[in-house]
């Protein structure tokens, strides 16, 4: 009992990274079609944003706040300098992004060097749940992460905002004979999605060793989930990224985490294999599924 | 591509303009060190050592009367351009001396290398031990002088129950390995052990399999930035004051400064140097800190292998006089008559049986503060199990093998270990 208790925290602390780093890789996907190689180096940015804000004696929310708009400040001077052009070339678009990813991991390794201490001790403690003893900061990054989902997923829904991005996503001419700035929505998606890399960044920083190359260590769990996610942005990821926690938790915690990573990759192979459509697939037949 | 090709051909043209080695007034040496990659953070300190010594032994008017000048190119963290600049230190920098490299997958990646042109050899990391290599020498500490020492004095201390987490490949292997033996030799069990991949900085499957294994002792064996991602995920997960022991964890990455406690509290580590023992411990020890913040105050450590890469430098100086020549056979010969150095942290001395040095070792324990103390220290650890186990006798008959142990051949301590009060002198 108590390790399928412990096995539930672990999956649970996963999930919220899985969710949060993944998101804005599948927004800038799904609305741009481009897939972000530089997705991994935002998300590092954000992290050392965060702790040289904190070291510089800002508090932590204070400081993973200021990394976000950090990041999404450069997201939208990425947008204005390089993606703009290739937004109808997305082949192209893997090759530019991947150069980029390379520049930021170089110029981190000059200005900082090869490590940097960090020294945020993790904040909250740990709580104590039905005998098991979580660190809360990892439960909060989780709420943080499912609050995020949640409150994109509405803003996408319900604003015009949202409605728009969606047209354009679907069909980019027709949106733009009913008067769309689609320019300006797709920069829009964009900035969005380097936010989303930036706060990822800042939120893991306390739990984890800085250096320049740390955000392609989750932006490969990223890439198999938003591949897996399927064409539903928000519920898409949602499901991959708490299916993939989960598997990962148990396989890890019976065979240990090189086993855990294994299995991502296998089960991958397999879903792409048997369900193309991915985990959107799942929701669009929600009798067959049931059956 | 023409603009290509005329690039190409500039670059090599200019390399072929290279100097050779110890033509005219200067002694040319080779250093293989990591400046950048994953495992920049020990590789700088090491070309910094190397610096360090080499800008020493000519302030003092150089070797045999001619200047030192240090070769150094960045191996970038990457085996392969390791192995490639390793041939042309060789073949066309005809470098009397290479020293360094750092994982134990870099060094068995370059040994063939070295042994086809029978180059002498400096390795200065501290690792798995083992290696009986006619052309290598090497001053860091062996299991025998770091496991053989640490896992009796924890059993003893803490508990008979040890945990094991390693770096997934042959130093985490084997160091494990030597452990388990020396755990169970000391009346206690490995309960538990899991083998993490070196970029893995996700660590809360391993915490909870620790959590389930309910260890007395946690041994964590991981090399890296990416894996010391396990200390401030460790500091959150619960468990409080349960004691570490590592052979590389502060004495090799300095957690106990990079994370904010308690991530690096109550970590017991055998070593042969760190920064702190020169900072008020160790008299000898204090003008070789003091001289290398001189040179780089910005250096955030000194540690246990940038001191053996300094050793294994002022060695092969000591060598070098003694031989009066630089002539790679002739300095071999010096270094197998037992030469000794006394080094910053006490004297080192190459045993000729096995290559590998006879050194003090020194406790060193982080506070709940990560503060570094010492509470004891052993003194002339010999690194005998390769010459009485495994039956490496280089003096007799020449070898590149590194030896394991197994079933065949145990890890097992040879030698009778006292640990002593150490002793603080201001």
């Amino acid at each position: 009992m108590s390790a399928v208790i412990s096995v539930f925290f672990q999956a649970s602390q996963i999930f919220g990274v899985f969710l949060i780093v993944s998101l804005g890789l599948s927004i800038i996907y799904g609305v741009l079609g481009v897939m972000n190689l530089a997705h991994g180096e935002l998300m590092t940015i954000g992290a050392y944003a965060t702790v040289l804000a904190v070291n510089a004696g800002l508090p932590l929310p204070l400081g993973i706040l200021l990394a976000t708009v950090l990041v999404a400040l450069l997201g939208l001077v990425l947008d204005l300098a390089i993606m703009r052009r290739l937004y109808t070339r997305p082949t192209d678009a893997i090759v530019v992004t991947f150069g980029v990813s390379l520049v930021v991991i170089q110029a981190l390794l000059l200005i900082f060097g090869s490590t940097q201490s960090s020294r945020i001790p993790s904040p909250g403690g740990e709580l104590t749940i039905a005998g098991e003893s979580v660190p809360t900061y990892r439960l909060l990054v989780t709420v943080v992460g499912i609050i995020a989902t949640y409150g994109l997923y509405l803003a996408f829904q319900k604003t015009k905002l949202g409605t728009n991005i969606r047209a354009v996503s679907k069909d980019e001419d027709m949106a733009g004979c009913f008067g769309i700035d689609t320019r300006a929505t797709y920069t829009i998606a964009f900035v969005l999605g380097a936010a989303l890399a930036g706060l990822a960044g800042g939120l893991v920083a306390p739990t984890i060793s800085l250096t320049p190359s740390l955000g392609q260590g989750f932006v490969v769990y990223a890439f198999v989930i938003v591949v897996v996610a399927g064409e539903r942005t928000f519920q898409g990821t949602f499901l991959a990224s708490a299916a993939y926690a989960l598997l990962d938790a148990v396989v890890s915690y019976r065979f240990g985490s090189f086993y855990g990573v294994l299995s991502l990759l296998g089960a991958t192979l397999v879903l792409i294999r048997i369900l193309p459509g991915g985990f959107s697939a799942i929701l669009r037949r929600p009798r067959l599924a049931a059956i | 591509m023409a603009a290509f090709g005329l690039a190409v051909l500039a670059l090599t043209s200019a390399c072929g303009g290279g100097p050779a080695a110890g033509s005219g007034d200067t002694i040319n040496i080779g250093q293989l060190e990591d400046h950048s990659g994953n495992l920049a953070i020990v590789g700088n300190q090491k070309y910094h050592a190397a610096q360090l010594a080499v800008a020493q032994l000519n302030a003092k008017g150089g070797l045999l009367g001619k200047k030192i000048n240090l070769i150094a190119p960045d191996t970038q963290s990457d085996n392969t351009r390791m192995q490639q600049l390793a041939r042309e230190l060789i073949v066309k920098n005809k470098v009397p001396v290479i020293f360094g490299a750092q994982t134990s997958a870099q060094r068995e990646a370059i040994r063939p290398i070295i042994d086809q042109y029978k180059q002498l050899y400096f390795y200065t990391n501290q690792y798995e031990g083992g290696v009986c290599d006619s052309n290598e020498y090497n001053t860091g500490a062996v299991p025998e002088q770091q496991v053989a020492t640490l896992m009796p004095y924890l059993v003893e201390h803490f508990g008979k129950r040890v945990y094991v987490i390693a770096a997934d490949y042959n130093f985490g292997h084997l160091t494990s390995d030597w452990v388990k033996a020396i755990t169970k030799a000391s009346g206690g069990s490995v309960v538990g052990q899991e083998f993490v991949p070196l970029s893995q900085n996700e660590f809360s499957s391993s915490i909870a399999r620790i959590k389930a294994a309910k260890p007395d002792v946690l041994i964590p064996l991981l090399v890296g930035n990416d894996q010391s991602s396990f200390f401030p995920q460790w500091a959150s997960s619960g468990i409080k004051n349960l004691p570490m022991g590592s052979t590389v964890i502060v004495a090799q990455g300095y957690e106990h400064l990079r994370f904010a406690p308690p991530a690096a509290a109550n970590i017991y580590v055998p070593t042969n140097f760190i920064k702190e023992l020169g900072q008020n411990n160790l008299p000898s020890a204090k003008p070789f800190v003091d001289e290398w913040m001189k040179m780089f105050p910005k250096d955030p450590y000194i540690n246990e292998e940038a001191e053996s890469e300094y050793d294994a430098i002022m060695l092969w100086a000591e060598a070098v006089k003694k031989a009066g020549t630089t002539d790679k056979e002739k300095v071999k010969a010096a270094l197998n008559s037992g030469l000794t150095y006394q080094s910053p942290s006490g004297p080192v001395t190459i045993d000729p049986k096995t290559h590998a040095a006879v050194r003090d070792i020194y406790l060193a324990h982080t506070t709940e503060q990560q503060k570094i103390e010492f509470p004891v220290m052993w003194k002339g650890v010999q690194p005998n199990w390769l010459s009485t186990v495994a039956g490496c006798d280089l003096t007799k008959k020449d070898d590149t093998t590194q030896y394991t142990p197994s079933a065949k051949m145990p890890a097992k301590v040879t030698q009778e270990l006292k640990a002593i009060p150490f002793k603080a002198k201001p």
